[in-house]
């Protein structure tokens, strides 16, 4: 638990939250009516953050036969007129449900910083404490009560990178993440053999009794918290099956391919269907200052066939139009190649690649000179971004939230969304 | 074509006595049989071509993709180029720069390596479908697909003694093929070349060269090793040397410093008396001199810029270093006059 600086009282539930919203208008906060309404709606968000910082020459915004562009041709897609590398020739046959943003500028070229920023669309220490990730922002405004995970992520347990994305901030626990590692269900989520259906519920017949006694007279977020994890990993164990694709068909197993990612991708798609708010689905690592192509070869041939099939699958069964698809790292990679064969840390110019609710399919937005140095038109940084993604949501991208009896903003602010690929 | 009377060589008296600049890194060199050309690819999917005596300069055009291999056959008169358009394309050796006078679409992906057998009758080509092929050099035509690695394939080598071909893959997992049949005879460990870092869940490793010792004797294969950061580049550059009749691990090589990078590139001397390997990467640029019995280089020449190939003279006298610079360098090992 990070520290904080607001008392137990302050610490909001999300019921107690919602109120809060709803009673803030002269704040500037959603009103209820608003926050019911986009709940109701069913929106989804499935993020692929792929940590370490793809290449964009390898993948979106290729520059074969320049002195940048690498060994890898360009090739054409379902999409007219959109070009990507060779190494996503399954991709490529799904370009029409994607759109690219190929001038994006972010300026922060730190892994640490840069993945915060990513997350959560605010630079981090902005206010001196730590924002809720963008699933933890949207678990808290889209999701409803349904019992069952609302933010999952779905990632390797031996990537070290999960610290900042397991942050709900001052959402508190209701909006934190179920993570899944290497495939699995969650940890614990499979009770002892002693603890029978029966006697679990009693002992939950208990402890919500002694709760009861004890929240009289006293307004405690911390217990609602406590309440709503209780609640939660019940959730979890019945839904535990959500993580197992075991049952897939073999048709899906050849379609989603060999790797691990192939599984994860399988247990998005899972996830989705049973309308999981936010599904953050790692892939890594994409580090690559040494040997970059032959890193690309093989991490993308992980990427490339599992991904086109999910997205594949949710376009087949209407859950595209409800999911916001966002595929991002912390950054991209330089065009100049080092000594080492290698791309470093780069984020002058790099490319996103977006798709699903909200977005118009198809669109390239911004661009990059011939070989890929600096952007020359259609620039997009932080405050774009997700400006752009909550209004793809539907959420007021300036909406504030309370952190304790601090209105803060969801999304730094510093651009408009990017109306040219708004439905 | 008659093999060149070997030159009496000191590698101790090594020295870079010429060398050309072009626009883009280069990454692959080669001696022509002649001794007269030297061929360079790189960056810019061209072939070009150095005509030492003259020094002029040719390039030709028809790649779509960075150029790494290159072989002669026995004709004299053609160099064919392979790609990492997974092409083979023949070409006219001497002439002003033409077209190609064929290609083939030999391999999915990318051709890393090829080489002419020794009586050359067969060019062997491998790549990242994991397949090795061999081809007819009189009829361009498909002879042999060699199936059984896992992963890209990195390297081929003709033993000199015509009947056994190799191949060496990303896992450092060599294989030897029987050139009659085709089949596979056996396997050979050079693994040490091979790193898994499971923290990045990413690999790093490949023999990135193959060379035999004039006898037959020794087989060489170079890359990298003990790659505790496969991402920072915290490898080392070595070469693992096989006792070839018994098929073990005779040594694995490494420099005297602690330089990281990558040995690109290995060859014997016709003399037999040693061999090289080139290294490029964050520190290393070096070109390391080395005995099949010695675990340590008998000498070691540091190079103005990362290497990334090297190609031996057909007398011996000199070696031909690709390196990230843009720039081919020649090293002359002749003895020093007295």
């Amino acid at each position: 638990m990070p520290s904080r600086s607001f008392t137990e009282q302050q610490l909001p539930s999300r019921r107690t939250f919602l109120g809060r919203v709803g009673a803030a208008g002269i704040m500037g906060l959603a009103a209820p009516v608003a926050a019911q309404s986009l709940k109701k709606q069913q929106k989804r968000v499935l993020l692929v953050f792929q940590h370490g910082g793809l290449s964009q020459l390898e993948s979106w915004d290729p520059k074969p036969g320049t002195d940048t562009g690498g060994p890898f041709r360009a090739i054409s897609t379902s999409q007219a007129g959109t070009q990507v590398s060779e190494l996503m020739p399954h991709t490529s046959r799904q370009m029409h449900h994607l759109s690219l943003l190929r001038g994006v500028k972010t300026g922060d070229s730190n892994h640490d910083t840069a993945r915060v920023t990513m997350l959560t669309g605010w630079r981090q220490g902005m206010f001196g404490g730590e924002y809720p990730s963008m699933g933890a922002v949207c678990t808290h405004l889209l999701g409803d009560e349904r019992p069952q995970p609302s933010f999952v992520v779905l990632a390797q347990r031996d990537q070290w990178h999960l610290k900042p994305l397991l942050d709900s901030s001052y959402l508190g626990p209701a909006s934190a993440p179920v993570v899944s590692f290497d495939e699995l269900p969650p940890d614990n989520s499979v009770p002892p053999e002693v603890l029978t259906p029966a006697r679990s519920a009693r002992r939950r017949g208990i402890r919500e009794r002694l709760n009861l006694r004890f929240s009289r007279g006293r307004v405690s977020a911390r217990i609602a918290a406590y309440e709503s994890s209780f609640a939660r990993a019940r959730q979890l164990v019945a839904k535990r099956q959500l993580f197992d694709v075991g049952e897939a068909s073999e048709k899906d197993r050849e379609r989603y391919g060999p790797h691990a990612f192939g599984r994860r991708c399988l247990i998005a798609r899972k996830l989705l269907e049973a309308d999981t708010t936010f599904v953050k689905l790692n892939h890594g690592n994409y580090d690559t200052h040494f040997e970059n192509f032959n890193h690309h070869l093989h991490r993308l041939d992980e990427f490339d066939r599992p991904f086109a099939a999910l997205i594949e699958d949710l376009a087949d069964r209407g859950l595209l139009e409800s999911t916001l698809v966002i595929v991002t790292g912390e950054f991209g990679r330089t065009p100049k190649l080092n000594s080492s064969i290698g791309r470093d840390h780069w984020s002058a110019a790099w490319s996103i690649a977006i798709g699903g609710c909200g977005i118009k399919p198809g669109v390239i937005h911004g661009a990059t000179n011939a070989n890929g140095t600096e952007v020359i038109k259609g620039q997009a940084k932080f405050g774009h971004l997700f400006q752009t993604f909550y209004s793809a949501l539907g959420i007021d991208p300036h909406l504030e939230l309370l952190n304790g009896d601090q209105p803060l903003k969801i999304a730094e602010e510093g651009g408009e969304p990017i109306r040219e690929v708004l439905a | 074509m008659k093999s060149q009377a070997v030159v009496s060589v000191d590698p101790k008296n090594a020295r870079v006595v010429g060398e050309h600049a072009y626009d883009r890194p280069r990454r692959a060199c080669r001696f022509d049989r002649s001794g007269r050309f030297l061929f360079s690819g790189g960056d810019d999917n061209l072939v070009r071509r150095w005509d030492l005596k003259n020094n002029e300069h040719e390039t030709y055009e028809g790649h779509e993709s960075w150029v790494l291999s290159f072989a002669f056959p026995s004709d004299g008169g053609t160099v064919i180029s392979g790609g990492y358009d997974g092409r083979l394309l023949w070409w006219d050796l001497e002439g002003p720069a033409s077209k190609p006078q064929a290609a083939v679409d030999a391999h999915k992906g990318w051709i890393r390596s090829m080489t002419l057998s020794p009586d050359g009758k067969w060019l062997a080509t491998c790549g990242n479908d994991h397949l090795v092929k061999v081809w007819s050099t009189a009829t361009r035509e498909l002879v042999q697909e060699l199936a059984g690695h896992t992963c890209h394939v990195y390297s081929v080598a003709f033993h000199p003694g015509g009947m056994s071909l190799v191949s060496a893959d990303h896992l450092g997992i060599i294989r030897e093929w029987v050139v009659t049949s085709g089949k596979e005879r056996r396997q050979l460990d050079a693994s040490p070349l091979y790193t898994w870092h499971k923290g990045y869940r990413a690999a790093a490793g490949g023999v990135r060269g193959l060379g035999f010792s004039p006898d037959g004797r020794w087989l060489a294969g170079c890359g990298l090793t003990e790659a505790t950061d496969t991402f920072g580049q915290v490898v080392h550059p070595a070469v693992v040397v096989l006792d070839w009749a018994s098929g073990k691990q005779a040594r694995v090589q490494r420099s005297r410093g602690n330089e990281k990078g990558v040995a690109w590139g290995v060859t014997f001397h016709q003399s037999g008396a040693f061999h090289a390997a080139v290294s490029g990467g964050r520190d290393a640029k070096h070109l390391y001199f080395l005995k099949p019995d010695a675990d340590k280089p008998f000498h070691t020449m540091s190079l103005p810029s990362a290497g990334r190939d090297l190609a031996m003279h057909p007398d011996g006298s000199r070696i031909a270093i690709a390196h990230f610079d843009n720039r081919i360098r020649v090293v002359n090992l002749a003895k020093a006059k007295p």
